[in-house]
């Protein structure tokens, strides 16, 4: 495989799941990115950890739930999913609260993250 | 509007690429009616893939890419179905497509 | 390894504080958009060795005088715009 050549690249999510599109928008970016064979981190700050949540319904709303595909991230190989830990506290969620296993990390990690990477794509 | 017509003379609405509008018009002699037109008939080792596709759909509402598929095959079948020489005999041209389109799901978005 | 973080939100979205929280030493903050109106906010926190520029078109749109940006926040224009993200490794939009 290509991995002298794959980039690092970050995303970085903060939005609420549903609502509006951005939370979908950058799953799709990291699913697609992730058909590229790239170092992928997938970061949640911000409102965007209550993407996810465990016991999403949103059938009631008539909507797709986006925590169900996190579940299937190792499968495309994308297996560094980040919580900023004051946020997820802020919000009063821990990490049992979680659909899937994260690492829950300071500002500090997520700054060094960011400067690790080649590309970072915030929404 | 594209569809697809079943021998009790029921017409399947299809989008433009020959994929289900609506996943619950899916049944195994949908299947067989898509498969078909490509043309494939469909064997056991064919269904036990759109099964491991259409439970994986269920759980997380997502159709696979090319290596994703190809791994849960691997993760769900075994290692030795798990490859894509096996799948892309089984389903003729890209095979994440063909099979997601005989398992009534959405075409895949983030497969090129 | 410098990162430029964009802002082009106002200060009651979380854009500005999210981006003080993991902006480092080295990096620049540019606010543009409706992030201008959050000069005097980011003028009262400025961080040790992040350097400070707003977008003077964005400022001129929006009635807001650059002079009274004190000296904490430097003006670009639209070229001072490139030149910055030339100058750092990836930009980091925060909105």
């Amino acid at each position: 495989m290509s991995t002298n050549t794959a980039k690092t690249i970050t995303f970085i999510t903060r939005s609420t799941p549903y609502g509006h599109g951005q939370a979908k928008a950058c799953l799709d970016m990291v699913l697609s990115a992730a058909v590229f064979e790239q170092k992928i981190n997938f970061i949640f700050m911000d409102d965007g950890v209550w993407q996810l949540k465990k016991g999403q319904a949103p059938s009631h709303i008539d909507a797709k739930d986006l925590s169900a595909a996190f579940t299937a991230l190792p499968l495309y190989e994308v297996n560094d999913l980040y919580v900023n830990a004051n946020d997820l506290q802020e919000r009063g969620l821990n990490c049992e609260e979680l659909v899937v296993p994260v690492h829950s990390v300071q500002a500090n990690t997520i700054a060094e993250l960011i400067r690790e990477s080649d590309v970072v794509f915030t929404l | 509007m594209r569809s697809l017509q079943l021998p009790n003379k029921a017409s399947i609405p299809l989008d433009k690429d020959g994929y289900l509008r609506d996943m619950s018009n899916w049944s195994p002699e949908v299947a067989e009616q898509l498969a078909a037109a490509i043309p494939i008939t469909l064997t056991p080792a064919h269904w036990e893939v759109l099964e491991v596709l259409r439970a994986f759909y269920q759980t997380h509402g997502i159709s696979p890419a090319t290596r994703p598929f190809v791994k849960l095959v691997a993760r769900d079948l075994g290692s030795d179905k798990g490859r894509s020489i096996y799948l892309m005999k089984l389903f003729p041209g890209n095979p994440a497509l063909t099979a997601s389109k005989l398992a009534g799901l959405p075409r895949p978005s983030n497969c090129f | 390894m410098s990162t430029l973080h964009t802002i082009n939100k106002t200060s009651t979205h979380s854009a500005l504080s999210s981006c003080l929280k993991v902006a480092r030493n080295g990096d620049s903050i540019l606010l543009i958009e409706d992030g201008v109106y959050a000069s005097s906010q980011l003028c009262q926190s400025p961080l040790e060795g992040v350097a400070l520029y707003a977008l003077h078109e964005d400022l001129l749109a929006r009635g807001l005088d650059a002079s009274t940006l004190s000296g904490t926040i430097k003006t670009v224009d639209y070229n001072g715009f490139v030149d910055l993200v030339c100058q750092h490794q990836r930009c980091v939009s925060w909105s």
